[in-house]
């Protein structure tokens, strides 16, 4: 890479009024009112931070944009494992952040080596300083950290997206995904019955909890029209909600499972021993068992010769009945069902009857028609004249019903007239037509 | 056959036997005889106050021998005796504590007889689910610890059904149960004094909880007891300085102390020494 082309680097210029100094560590005095700073408990306390502001700095430049690359960057560089990453094209930096286009590569590695991460020697190219595997292990903590079931980092991030105008569902995903991970962790717990688990597993519910409300109002602040996010939110808040209860419910295990242990001598408990025996390797144990084992005698087998013989000889001349043989034959063949389909007398003399009329070729009265045999017999001929005809009606009775060429025609509104002298006092009026009778 | 050789065939043929079930062991002279044929073929009879069982043991001549190993003895390797050292601190170390105080957890209502033998009958349980939650990093997953399990209660050392584990006659009868305490409470107060010793404590508090590690050790060497003279020769410390953190120790129940002015005798409490 030709450094003479590089893309001046994104460092903030120097525009304030106050000069570099005055912001340093001495310039504090002007705001802790004259005092040294060094005097000041708490400012001696982050003085020992001092170090790690060129780091954040230099990480974080002026957009989250910048920062992604530059903590990409160093990573992938340490993490390629080179001593030395020469430039130009087709180069070692070509190739390691083959992912990123100029000049964005460029102004990273620019950016990189005015923070002393990286280093430049025209002879060997890029090298990677001590402040650069530094800042690199800082990064490795920080994943480290972030991966483990810490929420305030999240909360933290949740706050910064929303407040750069970044949409924070990813770190609304995640802070779920860890609280899930505690659901399920205090549903084990409850089982464990373990006093030191129970317990453990409290204090961590306990810290998720005491950050609840920067959490809701974290989630307060997701605007409405992301969507996606606010309805995280809404199961962030019920999770919480659910936490709360849980949380009850496991300090009284604890006080459940407390009851079952006496306090020991010299007020040591039992969750203390467990807990200090946790700490120890097996190696250590072990040699504590040793220790304090004494030499117990194990049962020998007693078992002489003659026992054995007699039980022996008791198995082999156990009776045994012999095995009765068993006699395969062929099964009974399954009845069958008959093929044909019984139709009954008064359907049969319902289907001739139409057959008549269809053979006849004249409309019949349903009068004349429906009427036979008793008043059963005329409701079934009246309630299966509606197949007739009909060529969806299927198979079977049906099927023969819809296949006669006839048409009912009902008079009226449908509603039953008298008639005299048959099973029936009323029905409707009509008739039953052989097909194109018009 | 005499009720000495009965007694002593049913302990070789069972390993140990309920103490309720030989009476006879109860008469000095049966018991004489009893000890008296045990020793003649390398053995002892092992009992405890704290068990109602009674077991036998090879005799300290036998496992002088410097070839002896009791854990090779039995078969046990590294995680099963780590596993011991575990459930002893988890059953019997309650077990005696019961026996000790004629207290049973939850229950102080009890009239004094009661008591006493709720106390003898009580039966410290802790569940393998438990056992796998807290030392799975230390013995390794569930199948493992089951298996641990298994074998300890195939030696009697362990007894229950299922996840349920209860303490079995060898617990108690083929552990030497002060050299246990002792580390128990020396890694217990180990750990608590690292606790406080974490940074943000002010610089005295860590001096006065070392020093309080030291005198208990420097008493536990003098057999569990000493005089103030004796402990600030051993530690270098002023007796002024001593009397402060004598009386913290004794406050929190580690020290217990006899006589007055010169005569004055501290004393590690129960268990230790």
């Amino acid at each position: 890479m030709d450094d003479s082309k590089l893309p001046p680097a994104t460092e903030p210029p120097e525009s304030s009024p106050e000069g570099t100094e005055a912001r340093g560590w001495d310039g504090l005095a002007e705001w802790t009112g004259g005092l040294p700073p060094e005097q000041v408990e708490a400012l001696a306390a982050v003085r020992e931070l001092e170090p790690l502001y060129p780091l954040l700095h230099a990480l974080v430049g002026r957009s989250p944009r910048e920062f992604f690359v530059r903590a990409a960057v160093m990573e992938a560089l340490v993490e390629s494992a080179r001593p030395a990453f020469s430039g130009g094209d087709g180069g070692d930096l070509d190739e390691v952040l083959y992912w990123l286009t100029e000049p964005a590569r460029a102004a990273a590695v620019r950016a990189l080596r005015q923070s002393g991460w990286l280093d430049f020697d025209p002879a060997a190219g890029h090298t990677i300083t001590d402040a650069g595997r530094w800042a690199f292990d800082v990064l490795s903590f920080l994943h480290r950290r972030l991966r483990e079931s810490e929420l305030l980092p999240t909360v933290a991030g949740v706050r910064y997206a929303i407040d750069i105008g970044l949409d924070p569902l990813r770190h609304l995903q995640s802070m779920r995904s860890r609280l899930v991970a505690l659901r399920e962790e205090i549903d084990a717990a409850m089982a464990s019955h373990s006093e030191v688990v129970l317990r453990r597993t409290a204090e961590k519910l306990g810290e998720v909890l005491t950050l609840s409300e920067r959490i809701r109002a974290v989630l307060d602040a997701v605007r409405l029209d992301q969507v996606a996010a606010r309805r995280v939110a809404r199961e962030i808040h019920e999770l919480l909600s659910r936490l709360h209860g849980a949380s009850a419910a496991l300090h009284g295990a604890i006080t459940e499972v407390g009851r079952q242990y006496l306090q020991l001598t010299a007020g040591l408990t039992t969750e203390q021993i467990v807990r200090a025996l946790m700490a120890k390797s097996v190696g250590e144990l072990a040699a504590v068992g040793r220790e304090a084992l004494l030499a117990a005698l194990a049962p020998p087998p007693l078992l002489t010769v003659e026992s054995v013989a007699q039980a022996a000889e008791l198995q082999a001349l156990r009776s045994r009945p012999e095995a009765t043989p068993v006699a395969w034959s062929e099964p009974m063949e399954a009845p069958r069902a008959a093929d044909a389909v019984e139709v009954p007398a008064e359907v049969e003399r319902l289907l001739a009857d139409l057959a008549a009329i269809a053979r006849g070729g004249e409309p019949v009265p349903l009068a004349q028609l429906v009427p036979a045999g008793d008043a059963g017999e005329s409701f079934l001929r009246a309630s299966l004249l509606s197949l007739t005809g009909a060529r969806w009606a299927g198979e079977g009775i049906a099927g023969r019903l819809g296949a006669l060429p006839l048409d009912v025609d009902p008079v009226g509104d449908g509603w039953p007239e008298p008639i005299a002298g048959a099973p029936l006092s009323r029905l409707t009026p009509g008739t039953v037509r052989p097909r194109g009778d018009a | 056959m005499d009720e000495a050789a009965r007694i002593c065939a049913l302990l070789l043929r069972e390993g140990s036997f309920e103490r309720r079930a030989l009476p006879d062991l109860d008469f000095p002279e049966v018991r004489q005889e009893v000890e008296s044929r045990l020793r003649a073929v390398g053995l002892v009879l092992a009992t405890s106050v704290y068990s109602e069982h009674v077991g036998i043991r090879l005799s300290p001549e036998v496992t002088a021998d410097a070839a002896f190993d009791a854990a090779s003895n039995l078969g046990l390797r590294s995680d099963a005796l780590a596993l011991l050292v575990i459930l002893w601190a988890r059953l019997v170390l309650q077990k005696r504590t019961a026996a000790d105080t004629r207290e049973l957890p939850g229950q102080d209502s009890l009239f004094t007889a009661e008591r006493v033998a709720a106390a003898r009958g009580f039966r410290p349980r802790v569940r393998l689910e438990a056992l796998v939650r807290e030392f799975r990093p230390v013995l390794g997953g569930r199948s493992r610890i089951q298996s641990l399990v298994s074998q300890l209660r195939r030696l009697d050392f362990l007894s229950g059904h299922g996840e349920v584990i209860e303490a079995g006659p060898l617990l108690e009868l083929a552990i030497d149960g002060e050299r246990m305490i002792g580390f128990i409470r020396r890694e217990v107060l180990a750990r608590l004094l690292e606790e406080r010793e974490r940074p943000g404590a002010p610089a005295e508090e860590v001096a006065l909880a070392g020093l309080e590690a030291q005198l208990l050790e420097v008493m536990r060497r003098q057999g569990g007891t000493a005089a103030m003279g004796e402990l600030a020769r051993a530690t270098g410390v002023t007796a002024f300085r001593l009397r402060r953190v004598l009386r913290s120790l004794e406050e929190s129940g580690y020290v217990r102390r006899s006589g007055e002015r010169s005569s004055a005798r501290y004393h590690l409490t129960g268990g230790e020494g």
